[in-house]
């Protein structure tokens, strides 16, 4: 999937979030692969989960290097 | 060998390196205060021991990375002061305070140290290859740093061309860091391109990184009001229609007319951020170059238990 047509299908998904469950209805099945469908899904999750919206505005210190 | 241990031994050869160069004493001090520099966890030499990790994979004779390893040390602080005095930026760090002349002078000394660090190397013919490497490296760093200078006047820029322009600018240093450790340890060279990229992987990890939160930092970084074209900023640009586009182009014309982009500005923008998925998106494309980064150490072909240091460093899946 390209970098573009990822943006434009989070963007969907962050502002319609009842979308996320219809993704694979969305797009065609070879545009998104299982691996991404899941990764968008964890974000998203997560990003839901953390609450106070200013606060989850960061991506997340994981990377030890930097 | 533990950090701490590692760190005095890079140390003294960084000395060895500016004693040999007879350089001034104010101009030996200013290198020093500037090598000082800690990361966030409080760690000095983050690229000597980058260099010496992907030595480490493929070798047990660290010493044979060192010169290459503060080569790396040298020529990456090199590249950091050249890209702050050109953004002026970070003006906490030593370099900062320094007038520009002399921040630009220090910069072009540190890059010739480091070729003097490589050429310690008593193999001239390995000494030439990592002498290409670091030139190679920096034409690529400079030429990314040049796209993205341009970028900055440019109205739309495309996702795909903000990517090709991180791998080189940020991507190139990692990447070069990496392939210089695994060539001095020996390693084949399928493994130095694996490593290299891996390498290019994580610089693009580490600048999506900054680039999402320095977005978010208003109060103290410029990126949103000099309409660098960082990550979130691309993202926006391309996603954004109707009112939240108009509303997006009337922040960016507050901020570099000065028309007073206060508070209130501030929190529209970080709301659009939060709102129109900027967050989720940087996540998930930094997730993905995590997941190629240890998609490629697992394909390396040493055993496991060399792999863990670097496996660490692109950190925990989200």
């Amino acid at each position: 999937m390209s970098f573009e047509s990822l943006a434009k299908l989070i963007h969907l998904v962050a502002t319609n979030p009842t979308e996320q469950a219809r993704i694979r209805q969305v797009l065609p099945s070879h545009e998104i692969g299982t691996g991404e469908l899941a990764l968008i899904q964890r974000v998203f999750a997560k990003y839901r989960m953390s609450g106070d919206s200013v606060a989850a505005a960061a991506v997340p210190d994981t990377v030890y290097w930097g | 060998m533990t950090r701490r241990k590692l760190d005095k031994v890079i140390s003294a050869k960084i000395d060895e390196i500016l004693v040999e160069a007879d350089l001034s004493e104010a101009l030996f001090l200013t290198i020093k205060s500037s090598l000082s520099v800690e990361n966030k966890h409080g760690e000095r030499f983050k690229w000597a021991h980058l260099t010496l990790l992907a030595c480490q994979l493929v070798s047990d004779k660290l010493e044979d990375a060192l010169p290459g390893a503060v080569a790396m040390e040298l020529f990456a602080l090199a590249a950091d002061i050249f890209d702050d005095t050109l953004d002026q930026d970070n003006d906490s760090l030593p370099w900062r305070k320094l007038p520009d002349s002399q921040a630009i002078n220090l910069a072009i000394c540190l890059l010739a140290l480091s070729f003097q660090a490589a050429l310690s190397l008593t193999d001239n013919k390995r000494a030439q290859e990592i002498g290409r490497v670091f030139s190679l490296a920096g034409i690529h760093a400079s030429d990314g740093q040049f796209q993205e200078s341009l970028q900055t006047y440019c109205e739309k820029v495309a996702l795909q061309e903000y990517f090709d322009v991180v791998s080189k600018k940020s991507g190139s240093l990692t990447g070069c860091a990496c392939k210089i450790g695994s060539l001095l340890g020996g390693a084949p060279q399928a493994v130095v391109s694996q490593l290299e990229q891996f390498g290019v992987n994580l610089g693009v990890m580490s600048q999506v990184q900054n680039d999402l939160n320095d977005f978010l930092d208003l109060e103290n970084k410029k990126d949103f009001v000099e309409r660098r074209k960082t990550l979130p900023y691309v993202y926006l640009d391309s996603t954004l229609e109707g009112e939240k586009a108009e509303l997006f182009n009337q922040l960016k014309l507050a901020a570099t007319e000065s028309l007073g982009f206060g508070h209130q500005e501030q929190q529209s923008l970080r709301e659009l951020v939060l709102t129109e998925g900027a967050v989720q998106y940087c996540m998930v494309v930094y997730e993905m170059f995590r997941q190629t980064a240890r998609g490629i150490l697992k394909s390396i072909p040493v055993p496991q238990k060399r792999k863990g240091k670097l496996i660490s460093i692109v950190g925990k899946g989200i």
